[in-house]
């Protein structure tokens, strides 16, 4: 166990950033430091001074923004950034909600038409595409090829660590609030900071990083980079106070672990909406918090859930090896995942830990049985008329069937069967009792899903 | 876990014998009294960079008529945005830097504005004396502070400035102010944001910036003042609620801005290069500057350019879009002859418009 929550310990021990003097992690949290008077023996032995790492750090502070900057862009009230050498663009998808085609621009305001390939609104990403016009891949003011920013390992982000975000906040570089003066020198902002912590549940921002670097308003979709120039988020939501909506030292950042998952869906998306993964047919305790796990209270038969082998009363441990200890982290876990995508879970029965398999399916889709019923006096519904291809169909309904019990329940009312399988997931098999020319038949419907 | 905490009291216990330094510091002004000082050696910790804030930073405590005047009470709701924020604002010191000429200090205009009845300088010795505002710049929010006294001037020594082309976005920098306690500097951390704002003349730092920074220096690792902390942009009301967006008057807009202060000139209004061309909202730039609107007798109209031409060169320069052709001309003069290449359906022309200077009659 302790291992699974090594990611929540906050001890943060230097550790060497980039090459060589190493500038601890620490280091300019503590700037304030009279860093004269502290002088630490390096790795080998020779004397460097706090204040020479300082200066360290400022080179690398500096190097890396000026890398950096040169793939982002300003995108019409937000920010993004340069994730392939074809044109793709990442961002949060906010900044381009209800938009097919807009126009983003790099540092120093060269303007191109982007499409946007797939929005991920769950997960508050998107992804852009500049639309070629031959003058693209970009170039940067000296003339090279401008590269992409690469995605990080969210999950080997260390509270503490010193993070720096990209951004465009009041739209400063864009629209400039000095406008009647001087124009816009599209010029992204750069702050720096640390991680707060990781693993936030904030509505949406199931897994978020906490950060206390400055991001306000038009910062939303810019990178969160570490001081190797990775991407290890993008920066999207502040918690702000009094309706001000400015920065209070707390934001978030979506973790670019989930992003990655997101990506290879959002190119092939079509412009269209992706899709976050759940676990359908089972049912957690509302409140855990222990080493032990999170209580499975109930998997319903037939469910995904049950075919994946979970059982009433398991305990829950870790989905792909990160510990679940409340309902919320269960939730921030899953929210990280894209339908369709094949998780490992880990679980205690019986004081024996097992690994389970389950196939995510899409969060919230509206299980559909496809049946036309009445209620009939003696009792039960009457089948009036079964939909082609539906599950209902495919589990050998006709019309003129009557039926009974749905998994042991009696349903009377078109209303109740409704209600029923709202309760359900796509997926779920569920068993049903129907009387057929005197005789009673039992048959399996597999719930689909309302576009299938 | 516990060595960090060990080395954060080590700091903090230092961090406060840094006051019990003050006195010694005082006495080393007197041997940079001089108007041409000896090159002070450079940084090698936090400390000395503080010790170099405290000596260059001075508190300004400004005493005014009525606030606002007949404008308190049921008027005060029709005033701007700007006007609101600014009576609303703090009592207490603000914050200015000796210029190096003894008796001089240089400030935020924002902090003298109004009907001021008295203004007092506390220098870093701690002497005290009454002052009187010089000359001001409304547009880079500076003003110039005279003080008075028949006694022996209080030292001044001069800070050493940063030149422009060498400051870099991500470069760690230290606000100092004197506020809340004229003795004792504050200080802040964080980094340059962004260098070229307001037409290259305004620094961007996320260091916490609040009232009483305001007139006093942002300081590099070198110990070089970089910008003098502004109230540029307070219009925003977010200002005041300190969100890591702060501004700072860069280093070489001071020093450009100095000369003339002290002749006792407010500096003039600068008046921008105009090209007399207006964008199209409705259509994006993607290459060139597309024009929608000209104004009537300006550069471009004179010269011939039209409605729809599309504007893709400046003087060589390949144009981007509407603002990239707005950047280009700012950095010119009114009166400069630009050259411009101009695509009018399938035709390139070029055109050679001289540019006005906004306010022009």
């Amino acid at each position: 166990m302790s291992a699974l929550r090594r990611p929540y310990s906050c001890g943060a021990p230097p550790a060497p950033l980039r090459g060589d003097p190493p500038a601890p992690l620490w280091l300019a949290a503590a700037f304030i430091a009279l860093s004269s008077a502290l002088a630490a023996a390096d790795a080998d032995g020779s004397q460097t001074s706090d204040f020479e790492r300082l200066l360290a750090l400022e080179t690398a502070a500096v190097e890396l923004i000026e890398t950096a900057k040169s793939s982002f862009v300003f995108i019409e009230g937000g920010s993004g950034f340069l994730v392939s050498a074809e044109g793709h663009i990442l961002t949060n998808d906010h900044v381009v909600v209800g938009k097919s085609e807009l126009v983003v621009q790099f540092t120093g305001g060269k303007s191109y038409r982007a499409e946007v390939t797939g929005h991920d609104p769950e997960g508050d990403v998107a992804l852009l595409k500049v639309k070629h016009s031959g003058d693209f891949p970009h170039r940067d003011p000296r003339g090279e090829i401008v590269k992409p920013l690469e995605l990080g390992d969210s999950d080997a982000v260390r509270v503490g660590e010193q993070v720096i975000a990209l951004g465009d906040p009041f739209l400063l570089g864009s629209k400039n609030l000095f406008l009647d003066v001087a124009p816009p020198d599209f010029e992204p902002s750069a702050s720096l900071g640390v991680v707060s912590a990781l693993h936030r549940f904030s509505d949406m921002y199931t897994d978020a990083i906490q950060v206390d670097v400055a991001v306000n308003r038009g910062n939303s979709g810019g990178p969160l980079l570490t001081l190797e120039g990775k991407v290890v988020g993008i920066n999207g939501k502040i918690e702000t106070r009094f309706d001000i909506g400015v920065n209070t030292g707390v934001g978030y950042a979506v973790p670019s672990n989930q992003i990655r998952r997101f990506l290879p869906l959002l190119e092939k998306a079509g412009g269209k909406t992706v899709r976050h993964g759940s676990i359908h047919g089972i049912e957690v305790e509302e409140r855990g918090d222990s080493e032990e796990g999170l209580l499975v209270e109930r998997v319903r038969a037939g469910s995904p859930a049950a075919r994946a082998g979970l059982e009433d009363r398991d305990r829950l441990l870790a989905i792909e090896g990160q510990a679940v200890f409340s309902r919320n982290r269960y939730l921030g876990i899953l929210g990280t995942y894209p339908a369709e995508h094949e998780i490992r879970l880990r679980i205690l029965r019986d004081g024996e830990t097992l690994e389970k398999r389950v196939t995510l399916l899409e969060a919230g889709s509206q299980a559909y049985v496809g049946l036309k019923t009445e209620s009939r006096e003696a009792g039960g519904l009457n089948v009036v008329e079964v939909i082609p291809n539906s599950p209902a169909q495919q589990a050998g309904l006709i019309a003129g069937d009557v039926i009974l019990f749905f998994e042991g329940k009696k349903v009377d009312s078109p209303v109740d069967l409704k209600a029923f399988i709202q309760t359900h997931s796509v997926g779920d098999v569920i068993p049903i009792a129907v009387l057929r020319n005197g005789e009673t038949k039992e048959l399996k419907v597999r719930l689909g899903g309302r576009n299938d | 876990m516990r060595p960090a905490i060990l080395r954060l009291l080590v700091t903090l216990s230092i961090f406060a014998g840094t006051s019990r330094l003050e006195s010694q510091s005082a006495s080393d002004l007197d041997s940079l009294e001089s108007k041409a000082p000896a090159r002070l050696k450079p940084p090698e910790s936090i400390a000395d960079i503080i010790e170099r804030a405290e000596r260059w930073t001075v508190a300004i405590e400004v005493e005014r008529e009525s606030e606002g005047g007949a404008r308190e009470g049921g008027a005060r709701r029709r005033l701007s945005a700007e006007a609101r924020t600014y009576y609303r604002r703090p009592a207490g010191f603000v914050s200015g830097v000796l210029t190096g000429t003894p008796g001089e200090v240089i400030t935020s205009f924002y902090n003298v504005m109004g009907n001021v009845k008295s203004l007092r300088v506390t220098f870093p010795d701690g002497t005290t004396r009454e002052g009187s505002v010089v000359a001001r710049s409304q547009h880079d929010d500076l003003a110039l502070i005279r003080t008075r006294g028949d006694r022996a001037p209080v030292p001044a020594p001069a800070p050493e400035w940063a030149d422009w082309e060498s400051l870099r976005a991500g470069q760690f920098v230290l606000a100092a102010g004197r506020s809340p306690d004229p003795r004792r500097v504050t200080v802040t951390k964080g980094i340059i944001s962004a260098i070229g704002r307001n037409g290259n003349r305004t620094i961007q730092t996320d260091a916490e910036l609040n009232y009483g920074n305001s007139g006093g220096p942002i300081l590099d690792l070198r110990g070089r003042i970089v910008a003098i902390a502004t109230l540029v942009g307070h219009t925003y009301p977010q200002w005041g609620f300190n969100s890591g967006v702060g501004f700072g008057v860069s280093a070489s807009t001071v020093l450009e801005t100095l000369p003339v202060l002290a002749s006792g000139k407010n500096a003039p209004q600068p008046r921008a290069p105009v090209l007399g061309v207006q964008k199209d909202p409705a259509t994006p730039d993607i290459d060139g500057a597309r024009v929608s609107e000209l104004l009537e007798g300006g550069a471009a109209a004179l010269v011939g350019i039209r409605k729809g031409d599309v504007i893709t060169e400046l003087d060589g320069t390949p144009i981007h879009s509407f603002d990239h052709l707005r950047r280009l001309v700012y950095s010119r003069k009114g009166g400069e002859v630009v050259k411009l290449k101009v695509r009018r359906g399938s035709e390139i022309i070029e055109v050679e418009p001289r540019l006005q200077a906004r306010g022009t009659p």
